[in-house]
């Protein structure tokens, strides 16, 4: 066996997962070439280090599991009372962006004469309420009565 | 034949709480660690093993017994440090200032300091590996997974752990060069 294919063996040699056939093979090899055998003493060197780390002892237990199974279940619980949409979120996203957008092009395009530029005269607001022409006259004269227009003895202020 | 575990698991199914406990009680430390060596986060670790089994006994009813109950179990444990991983990756923030649980030797404070130290540098070796890397190191160097074993926790074939390993094992062995040339 040449020494890149023990090399590439090297890994699966290891843990012990090469067929027996292999691993002979494998062993003969390393029996007999330094360079590959220096290259399997230092990744199992390294390998042993891994045993240097220790494990964790665990804090919780099952009573911390029962605990979190009545949080998860707290929690779709409270998720169930939000009222949900109709559509997918992102479905109703994009109705909301294409009225507002809407919204503006037709602002946009709309020709200007559509929109009122001065206030409606008394006669036009008069006859969008349904008052009679005396009605509109009654209440130009008490307005102009309350306001001093036609009081004569109150000063007009000079212009 | 159900081995053991996957029979538990049945029982629980069927509304059985303390088979669903028992499989809590013989596993619960294995799937805490794997996490662990997977992230190096103690607290991190417990936070995903609770997660797992709370997944699983949401979803006890509609288990079926198509692979044993412990590859179920290690696949969910794996994706979920598989993507903490991920996430630690993104904002570099694995917590290495975590205490490490030393066995005290003896009367020896000096020798105690200095198998920490080593400890540290291991596992500041493991985490420096691509987590898919070191997830397949963990479940067999730790956790004495076979490579078939450790595919199906990972949810891949033998051929891509074989590869995994293979990388993991010549990265694992750079990050750790200067601890073993000094002892030469």
């Amino acid at each position: 066996m040449r020494c890149f294919r023990v090399r590439a063996l090297l890994s699966k040699y290891l843990d012990s997962e090469l067929v027996e056939e292999r691993y002979d093979e494998v062993r003969e090899h390393l029996a007999k070439c330094s360079a590959c055998r220096a290259e399997e003493a230092a990744l199992r060197r390294a390998l042993d280090l891994l045993q240097e780390w220790p494990g964790t002892e665990p804090q919780l237990g099952y009573d911390a599991l029962l605990a979190k199974l009545n949080q998860r279940q707290v929690a779709r619980q409270s998720s169930v009372l939000v009222p949900k949409l109709p559509v997918p979120r992102w479905v109703a996203a994009v109705m909301v962006t294409t009225s507002i957008a809407l919204g503006v092009a037709l602002g946009i395009i709309l020709p200007e004469d559509n929109i009122p530029t001065s206030p409606p005269s008394e006669q036009q607001v008069a006859s969008a309420m349904d008052l009679h022409p005396y009605d509109v006259i009654e209440a130009s004269l008490i307005y102009s009565l309350t306001n001093g227009d036609l009081n004569p003895t109150r000063e007009r202020e000079p212009r | 034949m159900l081995d053991y575990d996957t029979e538990l698991m049945l029982r629980a199914s069927r509304g059985e709480n303390a088979a669903f406990q028992e499989l809590f009680d013989r596993h619960y430390k294995r799937a805490v660690n794997i996490a662990y060596r997977s992230i190096g986060d103690s607290d991190l670790a417990e936070d995903i093993a609770m997660d797992a089994f709370a997944r699983i006994y949401e979803s006890r009813r509609s288990f079926k017994p198509t692979a044993k109950f412990t590859t179920y179990l290690y696949r969910i444990v794996v994706n979920l440090s598989i993507n903490a991983a991920k996430r630690q990756k993104t904002i570099n923030n694995i917590n290495l200032d975590d205490s490490l649980e030393i066995p005290a030797s003896g009367s020896n404070p000096g020798q105690t300091i200095i198998r920490e130290d080593l400890a540290r540098k291991v596992r500041q070796a493991v985490l420096s590996l691509p987590p898919s890397q070191r997830i397949a190191l963990v479940l067999t160097r730790y956790e004495g997974f076979s490579h078939r074993e450790a595919a199906e926790a990972i949810g891949t074939s033998v051929g891509a752990i074989e590869s995994l390993l293979h990388r993991a094992k010549l990265n694992l062995y750079k990050a750790l060069k200067s601890i073993i040339e000094s002892e030469q």
